[in-house]
C-alpha cells in the first residue's frame, strides 16, 4: 500500500505488521500523553517529587538520554572533520538518535518545570552564570541543528525526492553539512559539560560538589568524557537491535567493532579521569567542606557498592573488552561491552542525580528514598515511545543505511 | 548595586535555641505575615510550604540520656548563597543593599534547581495551586503577594516589613540611605524572645555581639556558605548539630563530651 | 537575551555568553541562507537534472557503475568516477584519441535512407538508445532488454511535442500493473514529434544549441558487451538457469518478463535498469 514511498530495493514489511509493531508504542506514547496533560492541567503534585527530592526520574532521564545521544555530535565530528568516512554507515542513525534524544529531553524538561509556560525566561532572563542557562540554550540551539541535519534524510525520501527542488536543497545542504558538524560538535561540547557542571557547582551539596578546573567543576570535563565514550557504543547498540528486529544485515561489521573500539579506548581514559577525581574528591574536597566519604554510602539504598560498581563493572571492564581488538570482532563481547558502557553512563547520572538528592546535608537531616509516581513512568515510557516511533517510521520511508541494498545481495537475502 | 548601602547593612538573625521551647509560633506567624498556602490535608510529606521550618533533632540517646532541642529554620540568606548562581532565569538574587537573599516568584518556572542546591532545605515548591483553610483567607496579608503552583519560595527577612519601614523612615524625611530597623514576624511573635534580628554590621548593636559569643555557631559552616543566621546554645551537642553527620556522632569539633 | 531586557548588564559574562550564542546562531542561520540561495541559484540554472543524477550515481549499485573501457577490453574492472560524463574523464579522451574515432554517431545521408541499423545507434546505460537523423534531429527509444522486461505495458507516457527535456530526467514513463520504468532521456533537447512505443520509437528531440552532446553514449561495440553484464545481472536477479534468456543480435528481442516471473521485485529491478536510485 505505501510501497511508493519505500525506497526501492528495500525490503521492508506490509505496511498492516509494520502498523501492528507500532500499535505497542503507540499505547505507551498515549500513557506518556495522559500523564502530560494531567501533569500540564493539575501541576507536578502528579509526581512523588518534593521539596527534598527536586529532582527525579526525569532529570536522571534527561542527563542519561542526552549523555547518550552523544553519538549524533561524536560521529558527525569524525565522519565531516575528521575524515573516517566509515562512520557514514551508521551517521543518519546517529543524527535521528540525537534528534530523539534531544526533543525527548526538551520535552521532558517543559513538562519537569512546575511553569512550563515561563520557559522562555530561561532565554529572556538569562542567568549567564548559572549551568542550567548554558544547557538551556546549547540543547535548543543543538536541536536545532539536528533538526537541519535531519532534513537532508528526510528529502531523500522516494516520494520527496521527485518534488523539483528537494534533491536540490539536499545536494546544497549536505555540501556544507561539515559547519554543521563543527557547529554540532562546539555546542555538544559545552552542554554535555554544563550538565556536569550543574551538579559540580552545588557547593552546599558535597556529594555532588568537585573541584575547580579553571571557571568549570572537573564534572565539567568528566561529562563530556563519558558522553562521547558511551555515544558510540549507544549506537552501536541501537544499531544491531534495528539488525535483530529487521533480520538484515545493515552494517559492516567492522564498523560495529570499530565504534566498539572508540568506545573503549575513550572510556579507559574516562576511568583513570574518574577515579583521580574520585579521590582527589575524597581526600580533599569532602575533607575542606566538614565531610566524610564514608556517610554517604552508609544507606540501605546507596552503598559503597555503588561507587565500586561505576569504576569496574560499567568502567574497567567494558573498557577491557572494548579496548581489545580482537574482542571487540565478536558480537557478544562487543554487545557486552557496548551494553555495561552505556548503562555505566545512565547510572552515573542516575547516581549524581538521585544519591545527591539522598544523602542528607545536614547532621540531622535523613537518609531519603524516592519512588516515581506512575505519571512519571508515563512520560519516561512515552519519551522511549517516541523515540522508537519515529526511527521506525525513518527505517521504513527513509534510506538510512546507504550499504543496506549491497549488503542485501551479497548476503543472498531479497 | 548603588554604592552607598554595601559595606552598612547586612541584616542578620540570631536564634537561642536555649530559649525555644518549640511552640511553633514563629512558624505560624510567618505563614500569616507572608501569605504562605496551606496545601491539601492529603497532601505528601515534604510537600508542605513555610519559610520557618522548626525541625525537633535529639542527641540519639535512650532514655534517661534522651535529649531534644527544636531549630527553627528559616532561609540562612548565605553570604555566599549556592542558590543564587544556578537559577537559569535571574529568580534569586542578592540585595546587595540589605543583603538578602530575595526570590522573584513571578519569574521563577520552577526548575527546582536551587532546591537542589539549597544545603538548609530552606526552600519549597508549590506543588498545588494556592488554597487557604476556609476562613483563613480573611487573615492575607495585602502587603504580600501569593505565589501561584509551579514555583519555589522562601523565607526573604519579611520583605513586607522592610518596605514598611523604609516607607515610613521616609514619611519621617530621614535621609534614604540610612539603615532603617525593623522586626520580621517570628522574631516579633516569639513569646519567648528566642529571636534576635537586626543589622550585624550595625557597631554595638546586639547582632554583633552575640555572634561573638561563645556558643554561637552556623549550620555547616565548612561547607563556606557563610549564614546569616546564627544559633546560640550553651549545650556542647546542640552546638554539634550544626556539623556534619559523621563529626557530630565522633564528638568532633566543638565541647569534650560526646553528650 | 537582548540589551532591551530588564535588569541586562553589559557585563563580562553577559558579553561572552551571548556574544557566543549569537555567534552560533548566525553560522546556523547563515550557513541555512547560504544553502538555500544556492538551491535557488542552481534552480535558475536549470542543474537539477545534474544534481539529481549526480545523487542518483553515488547510489547506484557498484556494479552499475562500470567503466566503458571495461567493455572494450582496455580494463578488466574499473568503477567509473565521472558519474559517466566520459567527455569529462582524462583517460576517455586520451583512448578515444588514440582509438582514432570519435564518439560521433552515423548520420545517414538522406531521409529516405534505410533506418539505422542497431548498429548505428548509441547507447545511454539507462537503457535507451540515440539514433541520428540527416535533418539533426535524433529518434530515442527504448533498448530491447528494457522492452522485454516491461513487456506490454499497461500505459505509455510519453513528453509532448515542444517539452525541453534534460539528458538524465526522468521523462517518459512504462506503466504495466503497479510498477512504472520511469525512462530517463539521455540527450537534451526539445520534442518535436512523439513516436510509437510498440514501433520502438518514443519521441524524436533537437538538440537546443544545435548540437547534441554524445559523448556519454555507448557505441554499439560497447554496447553489446555491457548489455550482457545488464543480462547476467538480471538473471541473477530473477535466479533464471543460464540459457533461458538470451538477446539476439540485433534483432528484437521478443519476451515478457513481468509476465514470466510475477513474484519478481520489478520495482526495483526496472528502477536498476532506468539507473533510478
Ligand atoms: S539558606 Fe538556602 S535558600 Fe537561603 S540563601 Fe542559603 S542556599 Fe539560598
Ligand atoms: S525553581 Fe525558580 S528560583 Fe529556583 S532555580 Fe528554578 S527558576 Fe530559579
Amino acid at each position: 500500500m505505501d510501497r511508493h514511498l519505500i525506497q526501492r530495493g528495500l525490503d521492508r514489511t506490509t505496511l498492516p505488521r509494520f502498523l501492528l509493531w507500532l500499535l505497542p508504542w503507540l499505547l505507551l506514547a498515549a500513557w506518556g500523553g495522559t500523564s502530560a496533560t494531567q501533569l500540564f492541567r493539575d501541576g507536578l503534585y502528579h509526581t512523588n517529587m518534593d521539596n527534598r527530592f527536586a529532582f527525579g526520574l526525569w532529570i536522571i532521564l534527561d542527563l542519561a538520554i542526552i549523555a547518550l545521544g552523544a553519538g549524533a555530535f561524536f560521529l558527525g565530528f569524525m565522519t565531516y572533520l575528521l575524515r573516517r568516512h566509515e562512520f557514514k554507515q551508521v551517521l543518519n542513525t546517529a543524527v535521528i538518535v540525537g534528534f530523539v534524544c534531544y526533543s525527548g529531553a526538551i520535552v521532558t524538561l517543559a513538562i519537569d518545570v512546575g511553569q512550563p509556560i515561563r520557559a522562555w525566561f530561561a532565554f529572556w532572563h538569562a542567568n549567564v552564570h548559572s549551568m542550567l542557562t548554558e544547557v538551556t540554550f546549547c540543547i535548543t540551539c543543538y536541536l536545532l541543528v539536528l533538526l537541519i541535519e535531519y532534513i537532508p534524510i528526510v528529502l531523500k525520501n522516494r516520494r520527496l525526492r521527485t518534488v523539483p527542488g528537494a534533491a536540490v536543497l539536499e545536494f546544497n545542504l549536505h555540501k556544507l553539512m561539515v559547519v554543521f558538524a563543527g557547529v554540532g560538535a562546539f555546542l555538544s561540547f559545552f552542554h554535555q559539560g554544563s550538565l556536569g557542571g550543574m551538579f559540580g557547582v552545588l557547593n552546599g551539596r558535597p556529594f555532588a560538589y568537585r573541584e575547580g578546573v579553571g571557571i568549570w567543576p572537573t564534572t565539567f570535563f568528566l561529562f563530556i568524557w563519558s558522553a562521547i565514550s558511551a555515544g558510540p557504543s549507544f549506537i552501536m547498540l541501537i544499531t544491531m537491535i534495528v539488525q535483530a528486529v529487521t533480520r538484515k544485515k545493515l552494517v559492516d561489521d567492522f564498523v560495529l567493532s570499530r565504534l566498539g573500539r572508540l568506545s573503549g579506548i575513550l572510556l579507559s581514559t574516562y576511568i583513570i579521569a574518574k577515579v583521580a577525581d574520585t579521590v582527589v574528591w575524597i581526600m580533599v574536597t569532602l575533607p575542606g567542606k566538614g565531610f566524610d566519604a564514608a556517610e554517604f554510602y552508609r544507606s540501605d539504598m546507596f552503598g559503597a557498592w555503588v561507587l565500586f560498581l561505576e569504576l569496574t563493572v560499567f568502567g574497567l571492564l567494558p573498557a577491557t573488552i572494548l579496548l581489545n581488538r580482537r574482542r571487540v570482532e565478536k558480537m557478544p563481547w562487543l554487545i557486552a561491552g557496548g551494553f555495561l558502557t552505556c548503562f555505566g553512563v545512565a547510572f552515573n547520572r542516575f547516581v549524581f542525580t538521585l544519591q545527591t538528592l539522598s544523602v542528607p546535608t545536614m547532621s540531622f537531616d535523613r537518609f531519603m528514598i524516592y519512588w516515581p509516581s506512575q505519571q512519571e513512568w508515563g512520560v519516561l515510557a512515552g519519551v522511549f515511545a517516541y523515540g522508537v516511533i519515529l526511527y521506525s517510521l525513518s527505517f521504513r520511508y527513509l534510506n538510512l543505511f546507504p550499504r543496506e541494498r549491497e549488503l542485501q545481495t551479497t548476503t543472498g537475502g531479497n | 548595586m548603588e554604592t552607598h548601602s554595601k559595606a552598612t547593612v547586612a541584616y542578620a538573625m540570631v536564634i537561642d535555641l536555649d530559649k525555644c521551647v518549640g511552640c511553633g509560633t514563629c512558624n505560624v506567624a510567618c505563614a500569616i505575615e507572608n501569605n504562605v498556602s496551606v496545601p491539601p490535608s492529603e497532601a505528601l510529606e515534604n510537600r508542605g510550604l513555610t519559610w520557618m521550618r522548626t525541625q525537633r533533632v535529639d542527641n540519639g540517646k535512650a532514655w534517661p540520656d534522651h535529649r531534644t532541642v527544636t531549630v527553627p529554620i528559616p532561609c540562612q540568606h548565605c553570604e555566599h548563597a549556592p542558590c543564587i548562581h544556578v537559577c537559569p532565569v535571574t529568580a534569586v538574587q542578592l540585595d546587595e543593599s540589605t543583603g538578602i537573599i530575595g526570590q522573584i516568584p513571578t519569574r521563577c518556572m520552577g526548575c527546582r534547581y536551587c532546591m537542589a542546591a539549597c544545603p538548609y532545605h530552606a526552600r519549597y515548591f508549590n506543588w498545588f495551586d494556592p488554597t487557604w483553610p476556609e476562613g483563613l483567607q480573611d487573615t492575607l496579608n495585602p502587603d504580600v503577594a501569593p505565589r501561584m503552583r509551579g514555583v519555589a519560595e522562601k523565607c526573604n527577612f519579611c520583605h513586607g516589613r522592610l518596605d514598611r519601614a523604609r516607607e515610613l523612615a521616609a514619611a519621617e524625611g530621614r535621609p534614604a540611605d540610612e539603615p532603617v530597623h525593623y522586626t520580621p514576624a517570628c522574631a516579633e511573635a516569639c513569646p519567648h524572645g528566642a529571636i534576635t534580628f537586626g543589622n550585624r554590621l550595625e557597631e554595638g548593636g546586639p547582632i554583633a555581639a552575640l555572634e561573638k559569643k561563645p556558643e554561637a555557631f552556623l549550620l555547616l559552616e565548612a561547607l563556606g556558605t557563610a549564614p546569616k543566621v546564627t544559633y546560640l546554645s550553651r549545650e556542647p551537642w546542640i552546638r554539634r548539630i550544626g556539623l556534619s553527620r559523621l563529626d557530630r556522632v565522633r564528638g568532633h569539633g566543638d565541647g569534650p563530651e560526646g553528650a | 537575551m537582548l540589551p532591551t531586557a530588564y535588569e541586562f548588564h553589559w557585563d563580562t559574562g553577559h558579553i561572552v555568553f551571548l556574544g557566543i550564542f549569537y555567534s552560533v546562531l548566525t553560522v546556523v542561520m547563515s550557513t541555512l541562507i547560504i544553502a538555500s540561495l544556492r538551491a535557488r541559484r542552481d534552480m535558475n540554472k536549470r542543474r537539477e537534472a545534474d544534481i539529481a543524477w549526480h545523487e542518483s550515481f553515488s547510489e547506484l549499485a557498484t556494479e552499475r557503475r562500470h567503466c566503458r573501457h571495461e567493455f572494450d577490453g582496455t580494463f578488466d574492472a574499473k568503477v567509473c568516477g565521472h558519474e559517466f560524463a566520459c567527455g569529462n574523464c582524462e583517460q576517455h579522451r586520451a583512448l578515444a584519441a588514440a582509438a582514432g574515432g570519435d564518439d560521433s554517431i552515423r548520420v545517414p545521408p538522406a531521409q529516405d535512407a534505410p533506418a539505422t541499423s542497431p548498429e548505428g545507434r548509441l547507447y545511454h546505460r539507462g537503457h535507451t538508445w540515440v539514433e541520428a537523423r540527416h535533418d539533426g534531429t535524433y529518434d530515442v527509444g527504448v533498448d530491447d532488454l528494457l522492452r522485454s522486461c516491461v513487456g506490454n505495458p499497461d500505459r505509455v507516457t510519453v513528453p509532448g511535442v515542444g517539452t525541453r527535456l534534460m539528458a538524465g530526467t526522468p521523462v517518459a514513463d512504462l506503466q504495466r500493473g503497479r510498477v512504472h520504468a520511469r525512462v530517463a532521456t539521455p540527450i537534451s533537447g526539445t520534442v518535436v514529434a512523439v513516436g510509437d512505443y510498440e514501433g520502438g520509437r518514443l519521441y524524436r528531440l533537437r538538440p537546443d544549441d544545435g548540437k547534441a552532446r554524445l559523448d556519454q553514449l555507448l557505441r554499439a561495440t560497447e554496447a553489446r558487451v555491457w548489455m550482457l553484464r545488464e543480462l547476467e545481472l538480471l538473471q541473477a536477479r530473477l535466479t533464471l538457469p543460464g540459457e533461458a534468456l538470451a538477446l539476439a543480435d540485433g534483432g528484437e528481442l521478443v519476451g515478457d518478463l513481468m509476465g514470466a516471473y510475477p513474484d519478481a521485485d520489478w520495482d526495483a529491478i526496472l528502477a536498476d535498469l532506468c539507473l533510478e536510485p
